[in-house]
């Protein structure tokens, strides 16, 4: 059964000069087709790649699929549900974004400095009203930390205390603090080491293993994909232009593009 | 937490620094004596009884002719030990100082965070308000609210609420530095990915605002409020100076040196002297206290 | 084999001086680049390897110093005064191609400025070197007018390698100059900077922590781990048989571009790199290495057979004598 699908999914942006400087200067609007008419669908439990240069669109898409972003046309459901729908009631709404949830880029932006981890894991636990009493949520906040590899003495510390690698593993258990069914997952270890890179990979393929989590996969980085995603869709330019399961697509790619990624992916092999 | 403090790297540079640890015990000493200015000071000068007309205009050290009575600092006119007049004024200088720094960063911090937050026709508003204001000089803005205000209060009240209308007129004039670097910061956490997780749990806007957001750019505030407090109190020097401030019965440092100006050139130079001293000293230390701030806090801020 | 080495570090060390002691950014490395060679530095972040870039050139910003050893180029000692040889013998490539050109001047300006200050030309002939240089990077000399903001990163990184190679310098030092970039530029950019090296027999070091660049691109490769060396040989030899157990480490977790890995979870080395004011006694690497054994952790391994800085390689040495 399809989870999430993502049905002729459009943004646009305008990008055009102030209306007073177009009057006087007679030039047109400048709008931007971030993402054009996308459509593909995820199966429960499953992982997606979308795997696209920068100006692909795949960071847009990845906001709508989450809800920080409103499709100019088009739509995500997850689950039959749409976030989008002006209809839902602000409980309908809190429900659904409990559901899914993000991981981003950048370690060192995405936990707030001046929080105590604790806090920021806490957080979620609290808006969502997932667990009440302060001693129960602690517990929960251990817990949460244990999965991710670290402890539940880390909780009392700052994110400026831990290492990029440590500091993804605190946003992978944010993200799991909700409870969520699906996680996309931002280009999650671009910005880390090759080392840490595996082990961070190891841990989101652990959980989702052990909590039937459906992930979909922000990337620019082929090998990684390889290892991570059932299915993976090419983006250019705010095109799908190639979608196919992982080993078809790199036995047998279809569209130039996709082949032209794949010979300029550097690789370690030798003739 | 304290023992975190002691072990910062912010309080080993002050260590490190002569003038941050000498600008900053000056300040403290200043605080300190306005705070207990009740215990320190051998007379209280504004209360009419204890006043003798024949002290009046007593060099410092030496006896009264007429009394016998030796004044560390002297005299005033009236009767006044000018030691304990500088000890009261040093308290209404600093309370109005402070306050009205309070005031201007309380205001500038909030418009700042909305301003920065929430973007559009409402960050427009606020910026073009700033830039009006930023047009006058802050004196003339504060002299302009204080003679509106004062003209809006019935003439009973105006004696008394001199006080509260200087702090309004000094704090409304200086919330504009606080707003645009608030601003300013504010615009850049609002796109890191902690500001999107946020709002991905569903939190309103003032939640992200004063739970998110505020705690991360107050950190350049503490340098402008520093700062902020010097000009607030050479700001209300100035008013009182001109006669639109705090006024005879409640004096500042300000009102004393107007007062001693009178008598500068009869040869009285010591009712100007001290309260000039000291109001030197007490500015010149919080800017240069805050001067040590800012440099020393900025490169850690990126 | 005789390659003439053009430049040679001997023991060289980095250092900072903290309020909690002296941390070594570098410590104890020593390495040669043969002329015609594009030496590839790998390690990953804190590795010390944009600290080894930063010596050679001499742009080490104050509380670090080279506080030991010699660095040669050619047949003189330059570690008193590197400064000399910058921008002229030894030029160098940075990572963001964004902020390494002055976005007020134009391409062509900041060109024949660069010509000029270190070569005895005239204005004519360097403006004619500087349309000269664009061409050889696939750049459209009409273009010498333009403003750095109007190119694509990877159209800037080429005017940086242009730049670069204005002053013909003896050598090129580049740190992570492709991480910045979209990977089919990236290609692109890699293979531009070979050939140019290749023809005119300027040896590259190559700084970065991307394996399959320093695979596709360089020859030899030194690895290097908490400031220290730890493995350097030919590429395909040490990325094939890797000797020391961090290059094999990394080896095993660097995921490939292929459909079978799916499912499988990646090798880890347990751990992280230690920080520079926490460095464990004895081999940097021992508390994550599987084979670490007691002489490991008490005594700091040099360099074994020319290949790795392990002791595990001298045993092996033994054995076989």
């Amino acid at each position: 059964m399809s989870f999430v699908v993502a049905s002729d999914l459009t943004r646009t942006f305008d990008l055009s000069d102030p209306w007073i400087v177009r009057a006087l200067t007679l030039r047109p609007k400048r709008i931007l087709k971030a993402v054009d008419a996308v459509n593909f669908q995820i199966e429960r439990g499953s992982t997606y790649a979308l795997v696209g240069e920068s100006g692909s669109g795949k960071s847009t898409i990845a906001n709508m699929v989450v809800g920080l972003l409103q499709p100019s046309s088009g739509s995500i459901t997850i689950d039959g549900r749409n976030l989008a729908d002006a209809s839902l009631s602000r409980r309908e709404q809190q429900a659904q974004r409990r559901r899914i949830q993000m991981v981003f880029q950048s370690p060192y932006a995405s936990l707030n400095p001046r929080w105590k981890v604790g806090d920021i894991l806490g957080e979620p636990i609290r808006a969502f009203g997932l667990i009440d009493g302060a001693k129960a949520q602690q517990t929960r906040i251990a817990e949460l930390l244990e999965q991710v590899g670290l402890s539940a003495s880390d909780a009392g510390k700052y994110p400026h205390e831990f290492s990029g690698g440590q500091r993804q593993r605190i946003s992978i258990a944010r993200a799991l603090s909700s409870q969520p069914e699906v996680i996309i997952c931002d280009e999650p270890t671009s910005a880390l080491d090759v080392s840490v890179q595996a082990q961070v990979l190891n841990l989101l393929k652990a959980l989702q293993k052990d909590f039937g989590l459906t992930y979909l996969f922000i990337t620019h980085d082929l090998a990684v994909v390889s290892t991570m995603a059932n299915r993976i869709g090419v983006l250019n330019q705010g095109v799908l232009v190639e979608e196919q399961d992982t080993a078809d697509l790199f036995s047998k790619p279809q569209q130039d593009y996709t082949k032209m990624l794949l010979s300029a992916a550097p690789k370690i092999e030798f003739s | 937490m304290m023992r975190r403090f002691f072990q910062s790297d912010f309080f080993y540079a002050f260590t490190r620094s002569p003038l941050a640890m000498v600008s900053l015990f000056v300040v403290a000493l200043m605080v300190l004596s306005a705070v207990f200015a009740n215990f320190i000071a051998p007379t209280n000068p504004f209360d009419p009884a204890s006043l003798n007309l024949m002290n009046g205009f007593t060099p410092p050290m030496e006896a009264n002719m007429f009394t016998g009575e030796k004044f560390l600092l002297g005299t005033d006119d009236q009767g006044r030990d000018l030691f304990s007049a500088i000890l009261y004024g040093l308290r209404v200088s600093l309370f109005v100082g402070m306050m009205a720094v309070g005031l201007a960063m309380v205001l500038g911090v909030l418009l700042g965070l909305i301003a920065g937050y929430v973007g559009g026709w409402l960050d427009t508003l606020i910026m073009r308000l700033a830039d009006i204001q930023m047009t006058f000089p802050s004196i003339l803005i504060a002299m302009l609210i204080f003679g509106v205000a004062r003209g809006l209060l019935p003439p009973e009240l105006r004696e008394e609420m001199a006080i509260t209308v200087l702090i309004l007129s000094i704090g409304l004039s200086e919330w504009v530095n606080f707003a645009r670097t608030v601003r300013g910061s504010t615009m850049v956490e609002k796109e890191k990915e902690y500001v999107a997780a946020a709002r991905l749990i569903g939190l309103n806007r003032w939640q992200i605002m004063l739970r998110h957001i505020l705690p991360n750019v107050l950190g350049p505030v503490l340098v402008i409020a520093t700062i902020t407090l010097a000009l607030a109190i050479i700001a209300e020097a100035t008013l009182s100076f001109l006669g639109v401030g705090a006024p005879r019965t409640e004096p500042s440092l300000g009102t004393l040196i107007r007062i001693g100006q009178d008598f500068l050139f009869s040869g009285e130079w010591w009712i100007l002297l001290f309260p000039a001293l000291t109001l030197l000293a007490l500015a010149l230390s919080v800017n240069l206290f805050g001067d040590w701030l800012r440099d020393t806090l900025n490169p850690r801020l990126r | 084999m005789t390659a003439k080495t053009l430049l040679e570090l001997k023991n060289i060390e980095v250092s900072f001086k903290t309020r909690h002691g002296v941390l070594k950014a570098v410590d104890d490395l020593s390495l040669t680049v043969q002329e015609g060679e594009i030496l590839g530095i790998v390690g990953e972040s804190g590795a010390g390897k944009s600290m080894t870039g930063a010596a050679i050139i001499g742009l080490i910003d104050p509380p670090g110093r080279l506080s030991a050893g010699e660095i040669w180029f050619g047949d003189e000692r330059v570690d008193e005064q590197p400064e000399r040889l910058r921008g002229r013998e030894i030029s160098m490539i940075f990572q963001d191609p964004l902020t390494s050109l002055n976005p007020l001047r134009t391409v062509g300006d900041q060109l024949v400025e660069t010509i000029l200050a270190h070569m005895p030309v005239s204005k004519e002939e360097a403006e004619q070197r500087a349309l000269d240089g664009l061409a050889e990077v696939g750049i459209d000399p009409e273009r010498i007018n333009a403003y750095p903001h109007a190119f694509s990163g990877g159209m800037r990184q080429r005017v940086v390698i242009a730049l670069a190679l204005a002053t013909e310098p003896k050598l090129v030092i580049a740190d992570e100059p492709t991480t910045a970039l979209d990977v089919s530029v990236q290609a692109q950019v890699l293979d531009l900077l070979k050939r140019l090296c290749r023809e005119r027999g300027t040896p590259v070091i190559l700084i970065t922590h991307d394996m399959g660049v320093i695979a596709q691109s360089s020859d030899p490769i030194a690895v290097m781990y908490a400031g220290r060396l730890t493995e350097i040989g030919g590429t395909r030899e040490v990325l094939t048989n890797p000797q020391h157990p961090y290059t094999q480490g990394l080896m095993a977790s660097t995921p490939s571009v292929d459909a079978k890995s799916f499912g499988k979870a990646l090798f880890q080395i347990p751990g992280a790199m230690p920080k520079l004011d926490a460095l464990p006694p004895g081999c940097a690497f021992n508390p994550r290495c599987q084979h670490a054994h007691e002489r490991c952790r008490q005594e700091r391994p040099s360099v074994q057979a020319g290949r790795a800085a392990c002791w595990l390689l001298e045993t092996e040495q033994e054995g076989a004598a």
